[in-house]
């Protein structure tokens, strides 16, 4: 169980068009076990979906480009691969559910052979017959009835595509699930069956799971380990308890919690974060937090902060480790 | 599907009825007598007279053209009156050369169009694209006789390869399709271009990357379908353009086909030549664009879900 799956180490992604260079991801280290879920967590634009797709090398071409840093997928430094290799990697070794289900799927062609694809391309059976039969099994294991796969995905819901969705990303059983708000273009109530239904499949075939998301009630539910992005930044790492509970956190966590509205208590206002996310395109110097932080400092302002460790419970504030002291006057 | 088919079928009848009505009246308004034509500038007044009493020409217009229609429902396009046969029989005796052509050209069209379209999208912006864009945009600026003109100058002219006029063998064709192809070609190649760089750019291009198909694969298997639905329209709205396009063609080469038969019937007042003449035609472009439709619902299973019912 405790076994190194995946290993990001100084990991930079920009995007570079003819207007801007947008710092994207900024330095991030992130890793994860066999069979773990981990919830990487920010607003919109914080470089979560940019990160997986760097695992996956799928980074729009000529556009996105991983600057510096490796990534180490069960023991094979993926920014370093071949196209070649890469595609081998893809859909048997780490595979991804997209945000929107409704465009994910091509129109044309039938939902039963999108998902015999993926299966035929890895070679995952001799025969035509066991592909289909895995096919089949696939579909019931979604919960959708097999004799649907001659259909079309104009023919099916947005809560049943994302089934097939999810369906085309298990078939090969791979050993990381990317996840990229997979119940974001869903309705609520479909988000509830989606969710259990990936953890239930993910728990039978010990995937490991980075599931992006900005909802932190699914990540409570779902996840063993928490990241929290900003500007292309991790700031604060833990387990679920340790960034649920506990009381160190970055002053973003605690933002973030505090905009939750909270059902017991009477309030007038919702409390979200004054500001808004910095310009990739011109990331302030310093701590990226500072321009929104309650508690920023001088230091703050000049100087990235180190990242401070307790237990495993990571944060990257100028308020914990090192000139905390004047912090807690 | 074939109650689809039928529909449309019944749906031609009034576009067919509107186009005859039009030319019967233009012909009508316009100046000129086709007695006098048919019996030519010498003879008398007299003579023109008797022939307009007996081919009906002096009776009221809407009694003409009820008539005109009356016999048209039974197959009887009237008779030229310049050369005195049955329209129907010089319609088929001229369409087969300008068929040849506009297939020919359509043919070529689609088979360098739609490759040079798909290799310009998926290498973007690189030598091959811009070469084809320039291409592009020089075939649709060179006027179709203009370049039948600089052909027959260089292959029949300078090089002896191919023969100036007529449209006796496949190598008479060769340049009057190829004149005609190049406009048609820019336009495919540009559509093909367009149409696929979006499609490559959808998400679900992106999913089939995910589960690793390579390249040649997402291009044929997935990309193509969805790209080639608005070509395919687009080459179907040409035909029409095409047998148009024929007109000046086959001017240029001497060709005796649809074209110059209704460019000749328009100057010697052949009123029944026309309005045959050009009914086939518009006759020929209905089909065409039904073809296409039915085509689409090969490729794009959403749209044959608007009018086939389920076979469960």
């Amino acid at each position: 169980m405790d076994e190194r799956l995946l290993e990001i180490k100084d990991l930079y992604v920009e995007y570079i068009t003819d207007d801007a260079q947008v710092f994207a991801v900024n330095g991030i280290d992130l890793s994860l076990n066999k069979g773990e879920t981990l919830g990487l967590v920010g607003e919109t634009g914080a470089g979560k979906t940019t990160t997986a797709l760097s695992i996956m090398r799928l980074l729009p071409e000529k556009v996105g480009l991983i600057r510096k840093g490796t990534i180490l997928l069960d023991g094979r430094n993926v920014t370093e691969a071949t196209e070649a290799d890469m595609r081998l990697l893809r859909g048997e070794t780490v595979s991804m559910i997209f945000q929107d289900p409704m465009t994910s799927l091509n129109p044309v062609l039938t939902v039963g052979d999108q998902i015999a694809e993926v299966l035929e391309l890895h070679k995952k059976f001799k025969t035509k017959p066991e592909v289909e039969a895995r096919v089949d099994e696939i579909l019931k294991m979604v919960g959708l009835p097999p004799e649907r796969k001659h259909d079309y995905p104009h023919q099916f819901s947005g809560g049943m595509k994302q089934r097939i969705v999810i369906a085309i990303a298990l078939a090969c059983e791979p050993l990381l699930l990317l996840a990229d708000e997979p119940t974001t273009a869903l309705d609520v109530t479909i988000q509830a069956q989606v969710l259990a239904l990936m953890n239930e499949l993910k728990k039978n075939l010990n995937t490991a799971m980075i599931l992006i998301t900005h909802d932190l009630g699914v990540v409570a539910q779902t996840c063993d380990k928490v990241a929290i992005m900003y500007a292309g930044e991790i700031i604060e790492t833990g387990t679920v308890e340790q960034i649920f509970s506990g009381d160190r956190h970055h002053p973003y966590t605690v933002g973030l919690f505090q905009s939750i509205p909270d059902l017991k208590k009477k309030t007038r206002r919702l409390h979200p974060i004054d500001g808004l996310m910095p310009d990739p395109t011109d990331l302030p110097s310093g701590c990226k937090f500072h321009t929104r932080c309650p508690h920023c400092m001088e230091t703050c302002k000049t100087m990235n902060p180190q990242p401070y460790e307790e237990d495993g419970h990571m944060i990257r504030c100028h308020l914990y480790g090192q000139g905390s002291q004047a912090a807690t006057d | 599907m074939l109650k689809y088919i039928g529909k449309r079928l019944i749906l031609m009848l009034p576009v067919i009825l509107g186009i005859s009505f039009i030319l019967f009246t233009i012909m009508d308004l316009t100046p000129g007598d086709p007695a006098r034509m048919i019996l030519g500038e010498y003879a008398s007044q007299e003579e023109v007279d008797a022939l307009r009493e007996e081919m009906g020409l002096n009776e009221n217009f809407f009694v003409r053209y009820g008539k005109y229609v009356a016999d048209a429902v039974t197959g009887d396009f009237g008779t030229s009156y310049r050369s005195s046969t049955p329209v129907v029989e010089e319609i088929a005796a001229r369409f087969p050369a300008t068929l040849q052509i506009a297939l020919l050209a359509m043919f070529l069209a689609v088979l360098i169009g739609i490759p040079v379209g798909i290799i310009s999208a998926v290498k973007q912006y690189s030598f091959a694209d811009i070469l084809s864009t320039v291409i592009a945009l020089a075939f649709t600026s060179i006027p179709a006789f203009w370049l039948g003109l600089l052909l027959i100058l260089l292959f029949s002219v300078r090089l002896h390869l191919l023969p100036a006029v007529g449209s006796d063998t496949w190598k008479h064709m060769l340049m009057p399709a190829v004149s005609l192809a190049a406009a048609q070609m820019a336009t495919i190649i540009r559509m093909t271009r367009s149409t696929m760089l979006e499609v490559i750019r959808q998400d679900y291009i992106r999913t089939a990357k995910a589960k690793g198909a390579p390249q040649r694969r997402i291009i044929f298997h997935h990309a193509i379908k969805n790209a080639l639905l608005p070509v395919i329209t687009t080459v179907g709205l040409s035909m029409g353009n095409l047998l148009g396009g024929a007109l000046i063609i086959e001017n240029v080469f001497g060709i005796s086909g649809l074209g110059t038969l209704m460019v000749n019937s328009v100057k010697s007042k052949d009123t029944p030549m026309l309005i045959g003449s050009v009914m086939f035609a518009a006759v020929i472009a209905g089909l065409v664009n039904l073809i296409v439709d039915v085509l689409y619902t090969y490729i794009d299973p959403r749209i044959k879900a608007q009018f086939v019912k389920k076979k469960k």
